[in-house]
């Protein structure tokens, strides 16, 4: 297989201000948040990356959407370098996460027309397109109400697919499920396994252990900025369930650093 | 260029449908302004001028006849008192229950003047006692019509010369132009500059800092959207809508400007103004407004929320005050190189245009250094829209 997303050696550390230091306890005046962190997601595969929280999935997500910039290091999306070509990546990708948020002042019709003509999709694509996308996640009866009088679930499934319009190969999802209810959880990972179905390569960052073993073919665990292993999930678990694998992982990484 | 477009159509979506926000942004102002002055003016037209069916009236003793034959004619009405009634109708005009003027003679006026036209005359010379009450328009009116009169009369007496002898209507050559062209130069660029950088004001914080605060900006951020046509959309759209506002005020205050003065001041701009007058002013005023809404938009996009942008903002509008204002209050040379102040120039070349009297290079000094500062600012928000610390910090 090959790899269609590969991410080499990012680095990426976050000033302190003096109150973040004295919470911390640490006369640092800056924090490590992802280090040296290499991975490769294969064409057509859903590639998860565990960790708790504050390990560093996010920041390695929004570096992949360009959102922040990498310290040093690069990734390379589709051919595109993240460090100089952004404009291409932003392109190929679709982003997801809880702090992309839609104008509460538009309609769901409104915002998927106005990313569409943001991403140059023809209109008669879009449209084809927004009917499917709208028809599938229950949009259709919704599409004329601004997104301020939506539900919490109608508007998490309006960013989802507003961040889809360009039809991308490359989809990056941030805690795909959290804050959503178990049914439009349930709607939003039978989605994902679609859009695998068709080829699309999946990149998800989550904290929950059985949405890893129920989507993804390949798993990073990251526990604070660096990447402990990444393989197959049957190469990560062995035997045992994912979260008995990572809390050995979790473990031998506290004794090579001396935290226990 | 298509990245642009999408973004000002959307800036403008967000802006005409809301329909209540667009109007109170485009029309209150004007309206405001256009409520404002003509109020003042039809006030202070009320307070000075005399009510227009009541003659002036004058209670008098001992009026000789020579006087009560020019003061008739001239629409007066005269009341015959006895000097013991003054003081009761002294006080009744001080409580402005009176709405005329009181006026006592020397017994012997006529025969004072008869010794003077004979060339000797008696001192001291005869007095004539006038009370009138300068707060009441009526008594007021009467006391100037009587005093000139008695002018007239004195001068009738004893007249080495004449001035302005029968063109006295005629003789203040200022055209009626020229004054309204004064008038509109010396009020029309500060209130213009105050309107533009308080509609900005209300407009860049929303627009910029508003969306980062509401987490919509993040997501154009992961568009190929390019980050400068995105500063762009954002400044043009802005400023479209400022000029709009731009327009209505200025609409405003020249309807309004008659009212103010008290109705004397005929003005027709189209025949004051040439084309390229007017050209000149729309160039200046859009330029200026481009410069307010690059300044206002960095504003917002540095403050991270929406409340620490419109704190920013106010010091901002203080400064555009104080540098609009500055053209009428001191009389600064006419040089190009203080005409690289923003603002300043800007509403210095309003004045100038308005008023008739200006430098061609002073004006295109104003228009390009606009121009300039804005290309810097538009640059500047561009990179910031490039700089993760500046889009995302909290």
């Amino acid at each position: 297989m090959e790899a269609i997303l590969r991410a080499d050696k990012l680095e990426k550390t976050f000033r302190l201000s003096a109150k973040q230091q004295k919470l911390q306890k640490t006369k640092e005046k800056t924090k490590i948040a992802v280090h040296n962190l290499s991975f490769e997601a294969y064409e057509g595969e859903i590639f998860g990356l565990l960790g708790p929280n504050g390990a560093g999935k996010t920041t390695t997500l929004r570096m992949l959407a360009t959102l922040i910039k990498a310290d040093s290091g690069d990734a390379f999306v589709d051919g595109s370098s993240i460090v100089t070509q952004p404009g291409e990546v932003r392109g190929k990708i679709g982003f997801l996460t809880s702090e992309l948020r839609l104008e509460d002042f538009f309609t769901p019709n409104y915002l998927f027309d106005f990313f569409s003509r943001l991403h140059k999709i023809d209109p008669a694509v879009s449209d084809k397109r927004k009917a499917e996308l709208f028809k599938k996640f229950g949009i259709d009866e919704f599409a004329e109400v601004k997104v301020a009088n939506l539900s919490t679930g109608m508007k998490q499934k309006s960013s989802l697919v507003i961040s889809l319009v360009h039809d991308p190969n490359i989809i990056i999802f941030d805690e795909p499920t959290n804050g959503l209810d178990v049914i439009t959880a349930r709607v939003v990972t039978d989605f994902l396994v679609d859009l695998k179905a068709q080829g699309k390569t999946i990149i998800v960052s989550t904290h929950i252990f059985s949405l890893i073993e129920k989507l993804c073919d390949r798993v990073g665990v990251i526990i604070n900025g660096e990447m402990a292993v990444c393989d197959s999930l049957v190469a990560v678990t062995g035997e045992k369930t994912l979260e008995d694998a990572f809390f050995d992982l979790y473990e031998s990484y506290a004794q090579k650093e001396g935290l226990i | 260029m298509s990245g642009i477009l999408t973004i000002m159509k959307k800036e403008f979506d967000r802006f005409f449908k809301d329909k209540r926000t667009a109007l109170s942004t485009i029309f209150l102002p004007g309206i405001i302004l256009y409520a404002i002055y003509s109020f003042m003016g039809t006030g202070f037209d009320n307070l000075f001028s005399p009510t227009a069916d009541i003659p002036p009236t004058a209670y008098v003793v001992n009026m000789p006849e020579s006087i009560r034959q020019m003061a008739e004619p001239a629409g007066f009405i005269i009341n015959d008192i006895s000097e013991a009634v003054v003081p009761e109708l002294k006080e009744q005009l001080a409580e402005r229950e009176l709405a005329a003027i009181i006026m006592v003679f020397p017994e012997d006026f006529d025969e004072h003047i008869a010794a003077f036209a004979a060339g000797t005359p008696m001192y001291p010379a005869p007095n004539i006692e006038l009370y009138a009450n300068s707060l009441d328009p009526n008594s007021n009116n009467a006391r100037w019509i009587m005093t000139s009169l008695l002018d007239v009369y004195r001068g009738t007496l004893a007249n080495p010369f004449d001035i302005n002898r029968d063109i006295f209507a005629e003789a203040d050559l200022a055209t009626e132009e020229g004054v309204a062209a004064t008038v509109i130069s010396m009020i029309l660029p500060m209130v213009l500059m105050m309107m533009l950088v308080s509609g900005v004001a209300g407009l860049a914080p929303e627009s910029i800092a508003g969306e980062k605060d509401r987490g919509t900006i993040a997501t154009l951020l992961v568009t190929p959207l390019k980050r400068s046509h995105l500063a762009l959309g954002k400044i043009l759209s802005l400023t479209a809508i400022s000029f709009l506002s731009g327009i209505v005020t200025t609409i405003a205050l020249i309807l309004s400007l008659p009212n103010m003065v008290g109705g004397d001041l005929e003005m027709n701009l189209m025949e004051m103004y040439s084309i390229t007058d007017l050209v000149m002013i729309v160039v200046v005023v859009l330029t200026a407004i481009i410069f307010l809404t690059t300044a206002a938009s960095l504003i917002s996009a540095f403050a991270k929320s929406l409340k620490e942008a419109t704190t920013y903002i106010g010091p901002l509008t203080i400064i555009v005050m104080i540098l609009s204002i500055v053209p009428m209050l001191i009389n600064l040379p006419d040089v190009p190189q203080l005409f690289l102040i923003p603002i300043y120039s800007s509403a210095q070349s309003m004045s100038g245009i308005f008023a008739m009297e200006y430098e061609p290079l002073n004006i295109l000094v104003t228009v390009v250094s606009n121009l300039v500062y804005s290309c810097i600012g538009g640059f500047a928000l561009t990179k910031m829209f490039n700089s993760e610390k500046v889009m995302f910090a909290k």
